[in-house]
């Protein structure tokens, strides 16, 4: 399957924790990626491959601030420049690798691996969940062996959660009501539903503290912000006028048409003082995104993603299928077709009309 | 309504108590709307008043791309669409420029007469059904206020290193916005005041058909006309039009357009029956289908549906001629059918 995703778009390389004083080699939307940080704090990011021979720089070393070719020595600086050659007095002219724009906002380096002009067009997106500010939140990363439009997906249509956790859904809830609303604007698509009253799962029960001897309003929404990251949240009216939310932010990168970087984090703004309801949380979390990785992995090794968009629609896939939009609209612009076309024909690539270089 | 410190943009759900969360009995597609402050307001030209809207509570506004543009709706019989004129790099602020429309049937006025610093005003969006395709070359040409989407066009082309060139139409210099700040572009902008130079001379700037360019237009109907009638030896799909207005003769039925047709909802399993004097739209709307929609004239593009079976009667100012011609699309708020049963993916 060919590359189905936006490459204008900001996407995490790495979380801030991942990118020390030794180097990250990774591959991001099919492109070799060398991340590192300077002491000054600064993240660089370089094409992971040397202008000599394509050795990965990744598996080089750090001399002061510039970056060690493993092979024959070259050294290259923060903007990719080649700044020595061992075996010679002179650089070669213009000898060069790539250097991506990168913008650090914990806990994620963000990585711009378009147009390089266009990223000053654009900014990661705020994440307040992540902030700290009321919120408490912790980590996973995995690399997960489906196409990164499968994640978003599973994450986009949550009625799959009383079969895949059965165990996290709350006791008499046998399904999960309709949407209540999609929202959508040109970049971004906003679903909500209001579930029945319902007994507290034990995950709920344990994290919130809530007493157990009666029934809960909840909602759950969630945000495509864009083909990079989504967010949803699980509220529980506490009836204290309280309301407990757990949010879920998924960064979703991907490293090849059947492979994708997921960077999940786990926030909740409640017990903020108390670490073992994060821990409790964490641990929760980290098997529901077990199981969900599962269910993904499997259906891309059987349908693949092409096969699974071409299954049928339900009204639970009205989120989906305004956001299959958007992606078919940026990769139209992308590539200069006219999204027009694009949009009626978001399932297969047809060779554009009016093809132009560029 | 509280808000809420999840809020990652203005639209995202705020965090009301649950209690308060009235659940619709049935579920929507919606565009999102939020209420806006204006936080500055710019006389630029003679008639044209520049607005910056802003969240009230200081949160980022979603993103949107160069062509974008949003619905102004000061009440429900009251919707207006304006281009977003500023930079999509700025996501705390969205700016839009309205001309004062002799016409006005109250858009344009409600904003010059009662949109100050500080007044709140719902607006939906953005939508985009003019973005800036990627190519190696832009002609932008733009008639009086049709300056608007240009100008983060302009930006975004600068940004990615295309060529481009703007022709800029207006009736005199000083009515004409942003005159100045285009200035900095030097011989790449040609500024064409009807007073001085009559009208903007096509042919001389639009050369012959070039297949690395696109072309850009938005302006006044005739403008329109004249570009869409200029251009009608180059690519198919190399020139982009914006309309603000329902194009003359569009409503006109085509021959063998039926009175009374069979809609069939595909996804939803819903069929109904459009009568005579009924849209589409109104048809579906009534029988509970979820159906977006905006200005409700075949102007905007909101209400586009993918047509699976059967051949619309096309009566919107939307999609070009060869778009209409694959009749796989249509806009429900308009258009109507030349077969007795149109199959429509909703």
């Amino acid at each position: 399957m060919t590359p189905n995703y936006p490459r204008d778009c900001w996407y995490v390389a790495a979380t801030s924790d991942e990118v020390g004083s030794g180097l990250l080699g990774r591959t991001l939307l099919d492109r070799p990626v060398v991340l590192y940080r300077l002491a000054s704090g600064e993240v660089v990011a370089l094409e992971d491959r040397c202008a000599h021979r394509g050795y990965p720089l990744s598996r080089g070393r750090l001399d002061g601030g510039l970056l060690v070719c493993g092979y024959h020595g070259l050294r290259y600086d923060t903007a990719g420049a080649c700044a020595g050659v061992p075996s010679q007095p002179n650089v070669p002219y213009g000898v060069r690798v790539r250097a991506y724009p990168v913008r650090e906002q914990p806990p994620f380096v963000w990585i711009w691996l378009g147009q390089p002009g266009r990223s000053s067009l654009h900014s990661p997106p705020a994440l307040p969940w992540l902030s700290g500010d009321g919120w408490s939140s912790s980590g996973t990363t995995v690399c997960v062996a489906a196409n990164y439009m499968l994640v978003h997906e599973h994450y986009l249509d949550l009625t799959h959660i009383p079969e895949v956790h059965p165990e996290e859904t709350p006791p008499g809830l046998e399904q999960l009501p309709p949407l209540d609303h999609v929202s959508v604007s040109e970049m971004s698509v906003t679903y909500t539903r209001t579930l029945p009253p319902a007994d507290l799962a034990d995950w709920e029960a344990e994290a919130t503290g809530l007493p157990r001897d009666r029934e809960y309003k909840r909602r759950h929404h969630g945000t495509f912000i864009s083909p990079a990251i989504l967010a949803e949240g699980w509220q529980i009216d506490g009836g204290d006028g309280q309301l407990y939310e757990q949010a879920r932010i998924h960064a979703v990168t991907p490293e090849s048409p059947a492979r994708t970087h997921l960077f999940s984090r786990f926030a909740h703004n409640f017990a903020l003082d108390r670490a073992l309801v994060g821990q409790h949380l964490h641990a929760v979390m980290a098997k529901v995104m077990r199981e969900d990785v599962a269910v993904i992995e499997a259906i891309e090794a059987t349908a693949g993603y092409e096969g699974s968009a071409s299954g049928i629609h339900l009204t639970a896939d009205a989120g989906v299928l305004q956001v299959r939009r958007i992606v078919a609209r940026m990769l139209a612009t992308e590539t200069g077709r006219t999204p027009a076309e694009a949009d009626r024909a978001p399932r297969s690539a047809p060779a554009p009309k009016t093809a132009r270089p560029g | 309504m509280n808000v809420s410190p999840t809020a990652t943009f203005a639209g995202f759900v705020a965090a009301e108590k649950l209690a308060d969360v009235v659940s619709t009995p049935k579920f929507e597609v919606e565009e999102l709307e939020t209420d806006l402050v204006v936080a500055g307001r710019d006389i630029l030209a003679e008639g044209v008043v520049a607005l910056s809207l802003v969240d009230p509570t200081g949160r980022p506004l979603p993103e949107w791309t160069p062509g974008a543009h949003v619905d102004l709706v000061p009440n429900a019989s009251l919707v207006r669409q304006y281009s977003l004129c500023g930079s999509p790099a700025d996501t705390g602020t969205w700016r839009i420029a309205v001309l004062r429309d002799p016409q006005s049937r109250g858009g344009s006025d409600f904003v010059h007469d009662k949109l100050h610093v500080g007044f709140s005003v719902r607006v939906r969006g953005p939508r985009n059904h003019f973005p800036l395709v990627s190519a190696p070359r832009y002609q932008f040409i733009a008639g009086g206020i049709g300056i608007t989407p240009m100008l983060p066009m302009i930006e975004a082309a600068e940004a990615a290193g295309a060529a481009w060139q703007l022709a800029y139409g207006g009736r005199k210099r000083a009515s004409m916005a942003f005159v100045g700040d285009l200035a900095a572009h030097g011989e790449r902008v040609t500024i064409w005041p009807q007073d001085e130079r009559g009208l903007l001379d096509l042919p001389g700037i639009l050369g012959s058909a070039r297949d690395d360019t696109l072309v850009y237009c938005c302006g006044p109907e005739p403008l329109l006309s004249a570009v869409e009638g200029a251009c009608a030896s180059w690519p198919a799909g190399a020139l982009h039009v914006e309309r603000f207005a329902a194009k003359p003769g569009a409503d006109q039925p085509a021959p063998g357009a039926r009175d009374s047709f069979e809609v069939i909802c595909q996804r939803s399993g819903i069929t109904v029956t459009v009568p005579a004097g009924r849209s589409v739209f109104e048809v579906l709307e009534d029988a509970g289908v979820s159906v977006l929609g905006s200005c409700l004239e075949g102007v905007c593009g909101t209400c586009e549906a993918a047509v699976i079976d059967g051949t619309p009667d096309h009566r919107d100012s939307v999609l070009s001629a060869e778009e209409q011609a694959r009749n796989d699309a249509m806009m429900l708020c308009v258009s109507r059918s030349l077969s007795d049963r149109l199959v429509i993916d909703l």
